[in-house]
């Protein structure tokens, strides 16, 4: 019944075209799997069977999507259902309670509970496919959204909604052929036995992107699997996936070694790869998601289907259907809290100044002290204040390091005192200095764009180019500021310096843009050719 | 065919060769047709190496021994 029926609701339109106009051009989300066609399909039906209205409407799912991408900090599709909810007439306001949410979802019971979480569930697989799509780090949504996720705060955990009676393989086909891959049927799909439409098109998912998906092998779907999974600390599908492994022959130490997070020297040099590829789609401080080959797409999606099943597995509170691997997890948890640490070029001097040890702590402050005063002073403009500043870091610091947990490199814990002394002194100094934007793009518009001379570094002695920068950053308004600083001049990386600066990299790097876009703006006052020689 | 504002949003990622493949085909592709873009994308690139140059510069010596007198100083006057 599922492939007459799908290829009626679907008529003649290309996956693409379907998802399109289910969230309005999306396009270039789902582009890139175009290589996996009946992944594509699957997506593209389980988006209709999700959206469409059922015993929670399509405009209450729509909230439950913003929320629960919200929740996962993806910008991208938080700005899509946004937009989407401004279309049906939803107010900024309750978009925004929604996107800063409380409960993905509130007060939703009996069969609409389940609909809500089946939605929650399609939007972490669709978070999963932008962010390895990069669509994700390019999202730029207006500033009254941003700022909405961005002061988020932790969602309650709704109770799971009451379990309808489980139906058996022999009363529904696509239970049968679940028995007949895996063996039985995983619980998270029996729990949903309530919803059977939604369900449907997720078993029809579950075949095109984990099953017998496209490219991968599947000994590799099932490492992928289970890597993204322990990466997220899903005790469910590590579960899962761990027996499903076990079962094709991969002995059971390589399978705990990927839960534990323990390595990959086990495995083989591709396999290692798309296992740590697998990790970094399940851990939004990773940047390990820059690869585009079909294996990597294949990847994705299959991290993707396996982010749906955890999420749904995790609201409906289900037990695994093995033996659950806390203890594996639990390792996985410690090292990674101690793994930045052990790479941290300052770690052996912060233990040795841990235990009181003065000429330790002297060399921290020898090696750190440049780039802290450096960024004082261009934050207030300020020698003196730069000063009081820097000794104010250091002694907080030196205070602090008995609670500093290694989760960062200890230079982003420093800089992240250091930058938030600066932003204090220059608040108390301009009390109008707000830290909020409503800025659009659009006042980032250039102004100035003809060629430069030559050589501009020659027409200004070396301490006359510095005040001109100097005061060039001066002008800035200090959120702009501070990006330019701790990435163009401190040299920080995005991630550090989105780090340091407790904002999530798309934020960070939207400052940054318009931070460079006012230096230059003002640079060009200095160093343009003029209209006259630059134009063609 | 990408626009001006589109080759902006990308132009910090493509001038620190962030951007994914993909991207950065058509971020280029949109430099070899657009002049403004051309100059928009060599000035920020010039802008971000002076700034770098300017910025970073050293602590004046007799700021850097006073700063690290008064914080060991500091430091010691409490007891642990």
């Amino acid at each position: 019944m599922a492939d007459a029926a799908r290829r009626e609701r679907s008529g003649k339109s290309s996956p693409l075209d379907v998802l399109d106009e289910a969230f309005g051009g999306v396009a270039p989300v789902f582009a890139v799997y175009e290589s996996l066609p009946r992944a594509l399909e699957a997506v593209a039906r389980l988006v209709a069977a999700v959206l469409e209205d059922g015993a929670l409407l399509r405009e209450r799912k729509e909230e439950v999507l913003l929320a629960a991408a919200a929740a996962r900090g993806n910008l991208y599709w938080t700005d899509v259902h946004a937009r989407a909810l401004l279309a049906r007439g939803r107010s900024r306001e309750e978009i925004a309670a929604w996107a800063r949410g409380v409960s993905v979802r509130p007060g939703v019971a009996g069969p609409a509970a389940m609909e809500a979480v089946q939605a929650a569930g399609l939007s972490a697989l669709l978070c999963v496919l932008a962010d390895a799509s990069s669509v994700s780090a390019e999202a730029n949504p207006q500033e009254w959204l941003r700022e909405a996720v961005e002061s988020r705060v932790e969602r309650e955990t709704a109770p799971p909604p009451p379990a309808s009676d489980p139906l058996s393989p022999e009363d529904f086909a696509p239970f049968r052929e679940l028995q007949a891959s895996l063996g039985f049927v995983p619980r998270v799909f029996r729990a949903q036995s309530g919803s059977l439409r939604i369900l449907d098109a997720e078993i029809d998912a579950a075949r095109s992107l984990w099953l017998d998906g496209e490219t991968l092998t599947p000994i590799r779907r099932e490492l992928v699997l289970l890597a993204a999974a322990a990466a997220r600390f899903d005790l469910y599908s590590s579960a899962l996936h761990s027996e499903r492994l076990k079962g094709m022959g991969v002995p059971e130490t390589t399978v705990e070694d990927v839960v534990a997070g323990r390595g990959t020297g086990d495995l083989s040099a591709g396999d290692a790869a798309l296992v740590r590829l697998a990790e970094g789609l399940s851990d939004s401080t990773s940047t390990e998601r820059r690869r585009r080959d079909a294996e990597a797409l294949a990847t994705a999606a299959a991290v993707a289907f396996g982010a749906l099943l955890g999420s749904i597995a995790a609201e409906l509170a289900l037990r695994p259907d093995f033996r659950a691997q806390k203890a594996l997890l639990e390792e996985r948890r410690a090292s990674r809290r101690g793994e930045p640490a052990s790479e941290d070029p300052d770690a052996a001097l912060v233990g040795a100044a841990r235990t009181g040890d003065a000429s330790a702590f002297e060399e921290l402050l020898m090696r750190h002290q440049g780039r802290v005063y450096r960024t004082l002073a261009g934050l207030t403009g300020d020698p003196a204040e730069a000063e009081d500043g820097c000794q104010a870091v250091f002694l907080r610091a030196f205070r602090g390091l008995a609670d500093f947990a290694g989760a960062a490199r200890f230079s982003t814990w420093l800089m992240r005192i250091a930058i938030r002394e600066g932003i204090d002194r220059v608040r108390r100094r301009h009390p109008t200095e707000s830290l909020d934007e409503r800025a659009t793009d659009e006042d980032f518009r250039p102004a100035l764009v003809d060629p430069w001379v030559e050589d501009p570094e020659r027409m200004y002695a070396r301490e006359e180019m510095r005040r001109l920068v100097r005061e060039a950053l001066g002008r800035l308004p200090v959120r702009y500021r501070a990006a330019v600083m701790l990435r163009d001049i401190e040299q920080l990386s995005t991630a550090e310096a989105a780090a340091a600066l407790e904002l999530p990299v798309p934020t960070l790097k939207t400052r940054l843009l318009r931070g460079r876009l006012l230096l230059r703006e003002t640079l060009s006052a200095h160093f343009s050719q003029g209209p006259e020689d630059g134009r063609v | 065919m990408f626009s001006c504002d589109e080759f902006r949003r990308g132009l910090s990622d493509l001038v620190d060769d962030e951007a994914a493949r993909s991207l950065r085909e058509r971020l280029e592709r949109h430099l070899a047709e657009c002049r403004t873009c051309g100059v928009l994308y060599d000035t920020t690139r010039r802008t971000i190496r002076i700034v770098t140059d300017a910025g970073n510069w050293e602590v004046p010596e007799d700021v850097s021994a006073r700063l690290v007198s008064k914080i060991l100083g500091a430091m010691k006057s409490r007891p642990d």
